[in-house]
């Protein structure tokens, strides 16, 4: 018989026959003994049992990676937040690769400002954007097309971490273990530099002046402590 | 007389309006590896402030409790179930790579595939071909695959790997994604 399951640890449901019931949930592996269980009504939509987020703990070990609230990042003024992918093409393959991307993915391309018109560093658009082209629902990225060049570190692909100062980050990045591959360069009047974690994955790192508005502005409380 | 500014930042059209409800081309998880969980840890909580949430098997495929954790990651403002919080704001996954040798790939990206189920991911994987990209790995027809689980991996026509997802349907674009997805 379909019945409707709700994690008690992380509120995630799911609907199934009695015989195969995951031992464990799907949403953060918690044991079945924290399963809520109700009838199945015809619509997982239409479920009765509503789990509240638990509580956050202050005290958290940052360490521990087991099912939690996450943290509450305002504060951090838009440090840290992976912001925009870098995938690189080869020189002048510019209109195939551009092509490419906007037929098959629907992707919406510009060349930006300043670089070469036969090999353009292109800004895409991968979803739906404001006018200034910043992606306005969440969990997407925008990103670059570059053409690859030799003698400099151009990771890609590869991603941009947005960061209040390149130079504390790069001394960090030093300190634990990591190597700065490019140091502060500018492109496109906005400052990077290219850095490489400890366990070997090339990054860029941009400097953000302006304080995001996300952090004066939060969109809502959706639960995150 | 006025002229059209084509290049980016403010160029003088709008950007492109993307379909309701359709996911399809949306770069959505960054992806990283490690080899030592952590070391990992301390550089990313103490340098960029990250918060890691282990992965359930059924994402992972790393047993609760595992020493090396496939992990969602936050990196910025986010709900409860991880998804970010704000405009822009990447998910970002990242995995064990036990190779010792050599260094691990580079980061990957990972793109959504149409929602729409009436979209046979066929006709996009024809689509990249025509256009000189090629398939190299595709999961939908290993046993056990759940509909929200298929995915493949893809080259482009300058040799980038990018994974494919095909997303569940009930996403959409413009609400936060706070809805669980009614199929599962």
């Amino acid at each position: 018989m379909m019945k409707i399951y709700t994690c008690f640890n992380c509120g995630f449901p799911f609907a199934r026959e009695e015989d195969q019931v995951p031992e464990t949930c799907p949403g953060c592996g918690a044991p079945r003994s924290q399963y809520l269980e109700e009838p199945w009504c015809g619509d997982i939509r239409k479920r009765r049992i509503h789990v509240d987020p638990m509580e956050a703990d202050p005290n958290r070990d940052p360490y521990d990676v087991s099912f939690h609230i996450p943290k509450d990042f305002a504060p951090q003024k838009g440090h840290g937040r992976a912001r925009k992918f870098v995938i690189g093409y080869d020189r002048g393959m510019a209109e195939v690769i551009r092509k490419y991307y906007t037929d098959a993915f629907g992707w919406d391309i510009i060349d930006a400002e300043h670089s070469d018109p036969e090999n353009p560093v292109m800004y895409c658009a991968t979803g739906p954007g404001t006018a200034d082209w910043e992606p306005w629902v969440p969990s997407f990225a925008y990103g670059f097309l570059v053409p690859r060049e030799s003698g400099i570190v151009n990771p890609e692909p590869s991603f941009v971490i947005e960061v209040k100062s390149i130079d504390d980050t790069c001394k960090k990045v030093l300190e634990y273990g990591g190597k700065v591959l490019r140091e502060r360069f500018t492109f496109e009047g906005q400052d990077y530099a290219v850095i490489e974690d400890s366990e070997g994955n090339q990054l860029y790192i941009w400097e953000v002046e302006a304080i995001p508005d996300y952090c004066i502005h939060p969109v809502k409380d959706t639960g995150a402590r | 007389m006025k002229s059209e500014k084509a290049t980016y930042p403010n160029p003088s059209r709008p950007p492109k309006k993307f379909p309701q409800k359709d996911l399809h081309g949306r770069v959505r998880w960054c992806g990283l590896s490690y080899r030592d969980f952590r070391r990992f840890q301390k550089f990313y909580i103490n340098i960029f402030g990250w918060d890691m949430f282990e992965a359930p098997e059924s994402v992972g495929g790393e047993k609760a409790g595992s020493e090396h954790p496939t992990l969602a990651v936050a990196t910025g403002p986010s709900q409860y179930d991880y998804e970010g919080l704000t405009g822009g704001h990447m998910l970002l996954m990242a995995r064990w790579d036990p190779s010792t040798e050599g260094r691990p790939e580079l980061p990957t990206v990972t793109m959504e595939m149409h929602s729409d189920p009436n979209i046979d991911p066929s006709d996009t994987l024809k689509e990249i071909a025509s256009h000189g990209g090629r398939v190299l790995f595709d999961n939908s027809k290993e046993p056990g695959i759940q509909p929200w689980a298929r995915a493949f991996i893809v080259e482009d026509p300058c040799g980038n790997k990018i994974n494919l997802w095909k997303c569940s349907a009930s996403r959409t674009w413009d609400e936060l994604e706070t809805q669980r997805d009614a199929e599962e």
